[in-house]
């Protein structure tokens, strides 16, 4: 689909606000994540409808619905982006970061990005989430490719958002007698995955986990009032056997979504 | 495992006769490579810089550093949307044909191998930039093997892959045995 059906951002925010309120949380939901399910008083869009496109993925639905927690009358609202674009899709950086261009124009508060990454610290599980305190940005290629960037160490996007989803994350840590992961996303162009070689260099990289979305989204909020964080459904993890592919990708991402609606559940909750 | 003999064949040193020849990695390569899924195995020899020994290497993994996948776009229908490229490299013991060859006979035997680094058509590291690249995990550097090998395991084809010291060319025994011959 090509990119130039893309609708501007202004308009987007002027079509949505005519019939949903503004949210006071989002979520961007990667490949198979499925969560709040059950939102009160909502309403669903699909992305052609909103965005012009809609993504040509299996596993992502391309709807955004905007609801509220629950039925109160102050309960927090929510918007739940399903699904994303890509740059592996042959999208550029503007149609990546639509969902969050759209989130921060108008004005929502927070935005959590979800995503299903691959493992590459060997203390990780399929199935465990972790919040991303810091990244490589192996998308945003220089001149010469990526021979600057491997040279350069982890960014940080540490925040105050990261804090309290940590802090939720450890309290609910005995309700799912697993721990909550903290660690470097790595973003890779795709769509193929990684060699092995290339996993063990992004291990001495020091990334705990590799995908191929979420920090076009990042730094795109970064420079805006929205402070946004990312958590990973760990979906693989790496080791010298052959990996089973996206359908692998999918299950265990359809796996992690209960612990990951309570996650997200006990931030929004807290949000208002 | 598939076989030397009913391979694709592709040169990008210009100097292995009897294999396709092709000037750079580009949509001549994308196409010729995606008619092949049929021979099961192509074989790629590209010129390589910075090898730590001035001779041939047989090619066991690699770092894709070009900033590029030429799989980026709408999904070519010959192979899945998201390819699993993990295992795609043929190793030299899988070249060998039982009935006609001894191992020790294998031109390819005495072949130093090693991991090889795709950089972006021209770019050529600094000092300190390959020694980061030796130390991430790569032997050696070259420009058309890497998005080739990437084209070629998205249609399931399995790679032998050989770097060549540029402005160097393939010993007749290796050309030979190469071809199946």
């Amino acid at each position: 689909m090509p990119d130039t059906l893309v609708k501007p951002v202004e308009s987007i925010v002027e079509f949505l606000s005519k019939s949903s309120p503004r949210p006071d949380f989002a979520v961007v939901l990667g490949s198979g994540v499925s969560v709040m399910e059950q939102l009160s008083n909502a309403r669903t869009y699909m992305y052609k409808e909103v965005f012009g496109i809609g993504p040509s993925v299996e596993g992502h639905t391309g709807s955004l619905t905007i609801g509220q927690l629950n039925g109160e009358k102050e309960s927090p609202v929510v918007a739940i982006f399903r699904g994303r674009f890509h740059l592996y899709e042959g999208h550029d950086w503007s149609v990546v970061t639509l969902p969050t261009q759209v989130v921060t124009t108008w004005g929502v508060p927070k935005l959590l990005l979800t995503n299903a990454a691959g493992g590459l610290n060997t203390g990780f599980s399929i199935g465990d989430l972790m919040v991303v305190t810091g990244y490589r940005d192996h998308l945003s290629h220089k001149e010469d490719g990526l021979v600057e960037e491997i040279t350069s160490a982890p960014k940080s996007c540490e925040n105050e958002f990261t804090k309290q989803i940590i802090a939720a994350g450890k309290a609910l840590e005995g309700e799912s007698k697993r721990p909550l992961r903290t660690g470097v996303y790595a973003a890779l162009l795709g769509p193929s995955y990684e060699t092995l070689a290339e996993i063990e260099m992004l291990r001495r990289l020091k990334a705990d986990a590799v995908g191929m979305s979420t920090v076009p989204e990042l730094l795109t909020a970064q420079k805006t009032s929205t402070i946004a964080a990312a958590v990973s459904v760990i979906t693989n993890v790496w080791d010298d056997k052959p990996m089973g592919g996206h359908e692998e990708v999918l299950e265990a991402s359809r796996h992690a979504s209960t612990r990951l609606d309570a996650l997200i559940s006990r931030i929004v909750t807290e949000t208002k | 495992m598939p076989s030397l003999k009913t391979a694709t064949r592709i040169d990008y040193t210009s100097s292995v006769p009897g294999f396709s020849q092709l000037k750079k990695f580009d949509q001549q390569s994308i196409d010729l490579i995606r008619k092949s899924s049929d021979s099961k195995m192509i074989v790629i020899v590209d010129s390589g810089y910075a090898l730590p020994k001035a001779v041939p290497h047989v090619v066991t993994d690699h770092l894709n550093l070009t900033g590029d996948n030429p799989l980026i776009g709408e999904n070519y229908a010959g192979g899945p949307r998201f390819p699993v490229i993990n295992d795609i490299y043929v190793k030299v013991i899988d070249t060998l044909d039982p009935k006609k060859t001894l191992p020790m006979n294998n031109p390819l035997g005495n072949l130093p191998l090693g991991v090889a680094v795709g950089l972006k058509e021209g770019a050529v590291p600094t000092e300190e930039q390959l020694n980061a690249i030796r130390a991430l995990g790569g032997d050696f550097y070259c420009y058309n093997l890497v998005p080739a090998m990437l084209v070629a395991a998205h249609i399931g084809l399995k790679v032998f892959g050989i770097v060549i010291p540029h402005g160097e060319q393939l010993d007749k025994d290796l050309c030979k045995y190469l071809k199946g011959e």
